[in-house]
């Protein structure tokens, strides 16, 4: 039995017209004007106890719409969800017990009060048995090195501190899912790396149920072995993290800020074709694509550097939403993905 | 005539975040039209049979209620400018306000002035419409005293904008501008006559609000409306008004030369 | 469940408490501020009495008792539900609210015990002098039986100002800004500061049947002093009950649209 159950989960919005003022707002009451938009369009899938789950989408693709009716916040139009054998928005408070979460920029914490007044707190509300607590605390402190942190007011703390104690707030009364929803976002490397970590180990070891939206694919491909895409409200992937990782997230982009190229280069390039396509040009700057696991991006700067003077170079990861761009095609097309976009090198 | 410009030019910024707020406008109506009906109510049973209390007649009290209360949600509310000023001071701002072609005082002043014409309009108005329906609010006593009013109104408005400008700058000082604000609007509603005529005060609560500025805000104003200071008492009063205006904008002066040597000399 | 509601409101509290003792300074201003603008308002009275010695047959102690357990009633609602007041831009606007959503207890029981406002406790302090004052000057003998009933009076009162400011911010869930909507009904109260009888009937009507604010002081005050409406002074409790029974399905209402519109 599944611990995620989703059926032909669909979602419409009505949008109501608000008008401003007191006026409007009693119109508003009674003479409600709204606009239709299907956010989430009859959506399956399911997922088992104790898995890593990512679940991308671009901005809008109805990513947080689903995540909303997983955790009871939104009642969907039409469709099931089941979490546990409970349907969230019915069974708001057998729900809530069990599940963790993270949204984004909104903390849970109170912010005039160091974090571990707010796991306090939360100990209480869920009636954590006081040992669990602090065994969760000590092992929680020691893995995302809160021991400062956890005594100074929420206001003070810097994004990154911040974020490393509302994870914890997440997970500190043993939570059989955990809802993070961009846990990284606008966080350094290192913080990132920690917060990675910790949520990887929380979930071999306790086999928590994790689902993870982000926009940042380093953070799927080390935290999960799932991933599932949604665009304009359908699933257009689910499946293994190393097939898409494979077939998509392959590709880097780099660009080269040059000078002095010489006209053998138009030529050097052609006969790179299999390794390097998507390839725009102009006097002073270079564009390569180019597929990582044929060719490296030193190899990449090898090619060209006998023929320009190399000024500055960068590389781009694939955003998730040329990854889900792509997908699209592909589908659309039915084609070998790389085939066309080999022909679609323009020079 | 440029003048005029740049202070139409400065008070404009204030017009746009006044507009914003319709719905303040309408709840703010109807607070002030349900602090007048209160007002009226107990002046009522205050009056009881009698037709005449202190000088102040059954109905020359209830257009007292009703323009005391314009005079307040106008002035004495002061719509944050002396929060402004504090603000602009100790932030470092009063710099560059300093670099620009207008004094800064005449230039809040000009603000200020903006503010008023807006809040007449957006809040005045409508309390003067609806208490004239419910209740009928009297017109100035003479035509002398209709006139005498306007420039008594006008010192009127100047003496509070100098208090503002005054408190403004005692916020300079402290870090709680709402608890100032707070003090100032119970003080100034009961010592400028706002809540209660002057002449209803007993012994020596009427003689320290004689002595001071805060009754010339709204009690000289009304009376002279209500005809009941005319004549030459009136120009008296006027006189009296001006000569505060003087004495204020005097002691802002001083204040405020104190308060930016300060900023000055410390950087902020 | 009853148990562990009230078992939660208690840790909240602390919590509450402690924010309190971060922010003393502003306590101590917030305080002050707050009673200096009560004590302008009793001033009023106390000069109208300079000049009369009743208003409509009512004393100036008469007056003090409703203008006192207005003030205290009306400070309950301060200190304990004060959170209701920026439901809209702190928690739905902010999308703040979905946290509330996720936790294992009510989302009300939440909201409210999420603040406890300290502004309020110099108004109940100046709420309760101006009350014990008035009925000593009185000359009424409570005994236990009238001090019982003065706190059922008081908690009722509160428990009236609560459920009508928990209606008009349930439309935030609606409405953009919601805070002109709850000011406006909420400013109808300073009716209630005076009795009853010196406005209009209609003003009498409305404070009793519709936003009944009435029923935290002219009536309550009607029990100690005989003025003619005492056959309305022990309804106040079922008054705040029904109140809160109406403010309950509002909620839930308020609470279904936003789970189906998620705005």
């Amino acid at each position: 039995m599944a611990i995620i159950e989703v059926n032909d989960l669909y979602k419409e919005y009505k949008i109501n017209q608000k008008k401003e003022g007191v006026l409007g707002a009693i119109g508003n009451i009674f003479y409600p004007r709204y606009i239709s938009k299907v956010a989430v369009n009859k959506i399956n899938f399911s997922i088992e106890e104790g898995e890593a789950v990512g679940y991308i989408g671009a901005n809008g693709a109805g990513k947080s719409t689903t995540i909303k009716m997983l955790t009871g916040i939104l009642t969907p139009t039409s469709g099931r969800v089941l979490v546990n054998g409970n349907i969230p928005y019915k069974h708001r408070v057998k729900n809530n017990s069990i599940i963790g979460a993270v949204f984004g920029q909104r903390t849970q914490m109170w912010w005039d009060l160091p974090p571990i007044e707010t796991y306090k707190l939360i100990q209480k509300i869920y009636d954590v048995p006081k040992k669990q607590f602090d065994e969760n605390l000590s092992t929680f402190t020691e893995l995302l090195d809160l021991k400062e942190l956890i005594k100074i007011p929420v206001r003070q703390l810097s994004l990154g501190q911040k974020m490393r104690c509302e994870i914890a707030a997440a997970f500190i009364h043993d939570p059989k899912i955990v809802y993070l929803d961009e846990p990284t976002i606008g966080l350094d490397i290192m913080v990132k790396d920690k917060i990675r970590n910790f949520i990887k180990n929380i979930n071999k070891k306790r086999s928590v149920t994790v689902i993870l939206t982000t926009h940042d694919l380093q953070d799927i491909e080390e935290v999960c072995k799932r991933v599932i895409i949604i665009d304009n409200g359908q699933v257009v992937y689910d499946g293994k993290i190393e097939e898409i990782k494979n077939s998509l997230g392959k590709y880097r982009t780099v660009h080269f800020q040059v000078k002095n190229c010489s006209n053998n280069l138009d030529n050097v390039l052609d006969t790179q074709k299999e390794y390097l396509f998507e390839v725009s040009k102009s006097p002073y700057d270079i564009q390569v694509k180019f597929d990582r696991q044929k060719i490296t991006a030193s190899e990449v700067m090898n090619i060209i550097s006998p023929y320009c003077d190399i000024m500055d170079l960068t590389i781009q990861e694939p955003s998730i939403e040329s990854i889900v761009r792509d997908l699209y095609r592909k589908q659309v097309d039915n084609n070998d993905f790389i085939k066309e976009n080999a022909g679609n090198c323009k020079y | 005539m440029i003048l005029l410009k740049k202070m139409l030019a400065i008070a404009n910024i204030n017009i746009k975040v006044i507009l914003v707020y319709v719905s303040a406008v309408w709840a703010n109506v109807f607070v002030n039209i349900l602090q007048v009906v209160i007002l009226y109510y107990i002046w009522m049973a205050v009056y009881g049979g009698q037709t005449q209390l202190h000088g102040i007649s059954k109905s020359q009290i209830v257009t007292y209620v009703i323009i005391s209360r314009i005079i307040f949600i106008n002035g004495i509310v002061s719509w944050g400018i002396n929060q402004w000023i504090s603000d602009i001071i100790k932030d470092g701002q009063i710099s560059i306000e300093m670099l620009r072609p207008i004094d800064f005082q005449l230039m809040t002043y000009a603000r200020r002035i903006g503010v008023l014409v807006f809040s007449m309009i957006l809040y005045g108005v409508p309390v003067i419409v609806v208490s004239k329906i419910l209740f009928g609010i009297s017109l100035p006593a003479t035509f002398n005293s209709g006139v005498l009013f306007i420039i008594s109104f006008l010192l009127a408005m100047t003496i509070n904008f100098l208090v503002e400008f005054f408190i403004g700058l005692i916020g300079f000082y402290t870090t709680n501008g709402w608890g100032l604000q707070v003090f100032k609007e119970a003080l100034l509603s009961f010592l400028s006559g706002a809540l209660i005529p002057i002449a209803f005060f007993p012994g020596w609560i009427r003689q320290i609000a004689d002595f001071l500025p805060f009754k010339d805000i709204v009690y000289t104003p009304i009376t002279i409306y209500l005809g009941n200071t005319s004549g030459e008492q009136a120009i008296k009063s006027l006189l009296f008004q001006f000569m505060w205006v003087v004495v204020l904008l005097l002691c802002t002066r001083i204040f405020y030369t104190t308060a930016i040597k300060k900023v000055t000399v410390q950087g902020g | 469940m009853l148990f562990k509601y009230i078992r939660l409101y208690i840790e909240f509290f602390k919590q509450n408490i402690k924010i309190m003792l971060e922010y003393r300074a502003d306590f101590i201003i917030g305080a002050m501020a707050s009673l200096f603008m009560q004590m302008s308002g009793i001033f009023f009275v106390w000069v109208i009495f300079k000049n009369v010695t009743t208003l409509q047959g009512w004393t100036f102690y008469d007056i003090t008792l409703v203008y006192g357990l207005l003030m205290l009633s009306k400070s309950l609602n301060h200190i304990f539900f004060d959170n209701l007041w920026v439901l809209g831009p702190q928690y739905i606007r902010q999308g703040n609210f979905d946290t509330l959503l996720l936790r294992p207890i009510s989302p009300l029981f939440h909201l409210i015990a999420n603040r406890l406002q300290q502004d309020g406790i110099g108004n109940f302090l100046l709420g309760l002098v101006i009350t014990v004052k008035s009925l000593y000057e009185l000359n009424l003998n409570l005994g236990i039986k009238g001090v019982a009933l003065i706190i059922l009076f008081v908690v009722s009162g509160g428990a009236i100002f609560a459920a009508i400011n928990l209606i008009t911010a349930t439309s935030s869930f609606w409405v953009v800004n919601s805070y002109h909507l709850i000011w406006t009904v909420y400013s109808v109260n300073e009716f209630a500061l005076y009795p009853l009888n010196i406005y209009h009937k209609a003003i009498g009507i409305i404070l009793t049947w519709v936003i009944p604010y009435a029923f935290a002081s002219f009536y309550p005050a009607n029990y100690f002093i005989h003025k003619g409406y005492e056959q309305l002074s022990f309804i106040s409790p079922i008054v705040a009950l029904v109140l809160w029974v109406i403010a309950l399905r509002v909620w839930r209402f308020g609470i279904k649209n936003y789970t189906s519109t998620g705005s």
